[in-house]
């Protein structure tokens, strides 16, 4: 029987909840504090506000209770406006943990229970030690074998390992950092931070004159003699070396942030796992994903991998939620890695795996209009031709020149933008994929679709031509989405006709 | 997008969330089943009216303002002669285009409008040079507001503003309905949704 009596967070909560603040507070004041230079009153403020922080922490301690019922978790919180939530065992969709190394050295958690209902986690517990942890899995897990409903029996086992779907070695992890651009983020940070120190306005002359004079070191002596060619040749060489460094701040980004990447099973739940110092352990029930997104950059293509991520929408009325007040309209949408690295090859058998209804192999893709590639290729030339005419006019005459590739270019990529785009409608869902270069193709269940639009710009008109769009719960606002353009007015009306009796056919869950 | 801004306007009056048990009755009582006939139906006509009433008041309030700005500059700034005629013209001219405008365009989008109501959910029409088709299943209605600004008041015309949980389509609203239709509509989906999970 479940253990009924009150239970505080760790002794050690204070430091945690303190920590939290200097994240959100502290760290910023120092780096302006170094960034200026020093000497200035940054410090006090920072030792003024952390007083009432720690205080604060320290009462958040003494009031906070929960309570492991039998079939439910009670959690009291609140000074002067005291809260006493119950939240039921068999609503409880997931208990999440994230470790930083001070949590795993304390070994001690910061834990999220979440339910079906709300954007936010139903109860935040910063932090618990993992005995407390295991202790409330066990609970709200035996909870749920009592209560012996259908859907409560599929999670039963949810407090077991439950089957690998995929498991990303350090290798993979440094395809996946060579593969993106995450090195930005770093480079944008530290050149921030050099900003910051007025670095630039002081140094930046001088050390690109040394670096560059050194780079002129490396040249052969021939390169001297034309300067295009030193240009050239140092141009590249910067680049170069810049491309490198970023990639490699990019490996290193995925290989602290994903570590150890585990996508498991268990019932209707997916499980992850990542990160070296701040270890995430996430529980992502499958009914919560709205669509998949798989990336194909031609970097992937040569390690024939992709990258695939999901958008989950926590469940939850879109009414007034009563326990949080005023909070209102949608669950908060998220991004999260599904597969950050997978063979090509594997992808439908893990998708497969996510969902059983999802077949990729021998999926019947329709073509878009095959004549969309002259729109495309107007509207290109449409912006290369102004370009070309005003370089030629203002810098050369020879200039008008690169017209020729830059037209050429533009009827390459609308003829292969055609030839790859393509849509298909399945037993279970609708799929849409575009790019030739980097190729995105983005997949959505009958069930999760909303609502089902086709537009018409003039333009479309003209050709006699329409598109067709979907919508979903948490769709990346300029992210790929299932819009599919350019087809045929007759086409894009049956297209939205079936995807509507598809939609229709289906109730939407969260 | 327009929808939202319609959502928002403070001329909510009658806000309807989930299926209240009195509302069941009447709907019992009265059927609704005519307005889901899967035929293409105008908005009512009275809409042209009103969207030109509701055009003329934001028509005038920038006709005044930039008569007021106009004159302002003239006798401030100390413009000649030649200059003020061109100024004063340029303003009549935007007076003269913005009622035009005011005047055909109601018109013109109300003939580029329809909706259409089955048991599959609601499919609304329209758009004058950007066309659209948006159709909503029934299930994937989570609420549904009608809507009352003051002049639709006046015309007893309703917005009917449909909540999913979409993300462009977040809420979906079709302006210029009569209000006792709305009424149907709206009892209509949120009865035919009730099964699919609200």
């Amino acid at each position: 029987m479940a253990a009924s009596d009150d239970r505080r967070l760790h002794p050690l909560s204070w430091m945690f909840m303190a920590a939290q603040f200097a994240k959100g507070f502290i760290v910023p004041a120092i780096f302006v504090v170094f960034a200026s230079g020093g000497g200035s009153s940054y410090e006090l403020w920072a030792a003024v506000l952390i007083v009432p922080a720690a205080f604060g922490a320290v009462v958040k301690y003494v009031v906070f209770r929960y309570r492991l019922a039998a079939d439910e978790m009670v959690v009291r919180d609140g000074i002067l406006t005291r809260t006493e939530r119950h939240i039921p065992y068999a609503r409880i969709q997931n208990i999440d943990l994230v470790q930083n190394p001070l949590h795993r050295f304390f070994r001690v958690a910061l834990v999220r229970v979440e339910t079906a209902s709300g954007s936010k986690p139903e109860a935040v517990m910063r932090v618990l030690s993992l005995d407390a942890v295991t202790e409330m899995r066990a609970c709200v897990f035996e909870g749920r074998h009592e209560t012996a409903s259908a859907e409560a029996g599929d999670r039963s086992d949810s407090s077991t390992a439950g089957d690998v779907l995929l498991q990303l070695p350090p290798r993979e992890i440094v395809k996946l950092g060579i593969v993106s651009n995450k090195g930005l983020v770093v480079v944008g940070a530290a050149m921030g931070l050099y900003w910051q120190r007025g670095g630039w306005a002081r140094n930046t002359g001088d050390l690109i004159e040394q670096y560059l004079g050194s780079a002129m070191g490396w040249v052969p002596e021939v390169a001297f003699e034309s300067p295009v060619l030193t240009g050239i040749l140092v141009g590249g060489t910067v680049l170069l070396v810049a491309v490198i460094l970023l990639r490699a701040f990019s490996v290193g980004w995925f290989l602290l942030k994903l570590h150890g990447f585990t996508l498991s099973r268990r019932g209707k739940d997916l499980g992850a796992e990542y990160g070296l110092f701040t270890r995430v352990t996430r529980t992502i029930p499958t009914s919560r994903i709205q669509s998949l997104k798989s990336t194909e950059t031609p970097l992937h293509r040569a390690f024939g991998r992709q990258s695939v991520e999901m958008r989950t929408v926590g469940g939850g009325a879109t009414d007034v939620d009563v326990d949080f007040g005023a909070q209102q309209g949608m669950p908060k949408a998220e991004r999260q890695w599904l597969a950050p690295m997978v063979d090509t090859a594997r992808l439908p058998t893990l998708l497969r795996d996510v969902d059983e209804q999802v077949e990729l192999d021998g999926l019947a893709w329709t073509p878009i209009a095959s004549r969309a590639w002259r729109r495309i290729f107007r509207r290109w030339l449409a912006v290369v031709a102004p370009v070309t005419v005003l370089a030629g006019v203002v810098v050369d005459l020879w200039a008008l020149a690169l017209g020729v590739p830059a037209g050429l270019l533009a009827y390459v990529h609308a003829r292969l933008y055609v030839r790859h785009a393509g849509y298909a409608l399945t037993s279970w869902g609708v799929l849409f994929r575009t790019g030739w270069w980097t190729r995105t193709l983005t997949l959505v269940h009958y069930g999760k679709i909303q609502t089902v639009a086709l537009g018409e710009s003039p333009v479309d008109r003209w050709h006699g031509m329409a598109s067709v769009r979907v919508d979903t719960a948490g769709a990346e606002a300029g992210g790929h989405t299932i819009a599919i353009p350019y087809l045929d007015q007759a086409v894009a009306v049956d297209v939205t006709r079936r995807l509507y009796d598809e939609a229709n056919s289906r109730a939407f869950s969260w | 997008m327009a929808a939202e801004a319609d959502a928002a306007s403070p001329g909510a009056v009658s806000t309807r969330v989930d299926v209240a048990p009195e509302v069941i009755a009447d709907a019992t009582s009265a059927p609704h089943q005519d307005v889901a006939d899967g035929q293409d139906h105008t908005l009512d006509p009275k809409t042209v009216l009103a969207s030109r009433l509701t055009a003329a008041i934001w028509v005038g309030i920038v006709t005044v303002a930039s008569l007021i700005g106009v004159s302002v500059a003239t006798f401030a700034g100390g413009l000649g002669g030649g200059a003020t005629l061109l100024v004063f013209s340029g303003w009549a001219a935007q007076t003269t285009l913005l009622s035009t405008l005011c005047w055909v365009w109601p018109g013109v989008r109300y003939r580029h409008t329809r909706y259409r109501l089955d048991a599959r959910g609601l499919t609304i029409r329209r758009g004058v040079v950007w066309r659209s088709v948006t159709s909503v299943p029934t299930s994937r209605v989570q609420h549904t507001d009608v809507v009352q600004g003051p002049i639709e008041r006046a015309f007893d015309l309703a917005t009917l503003v449909l909540h999913t949980a979409g993300t462009q389509d977040a809420s979906v609203s079709l302006g210029g309905l009569p209000h006792a239709v709305a009424l149907r509509v709206r009892d209509y989906l949120v009865d035919g949704g009730s099964d699919g999970g609200i």
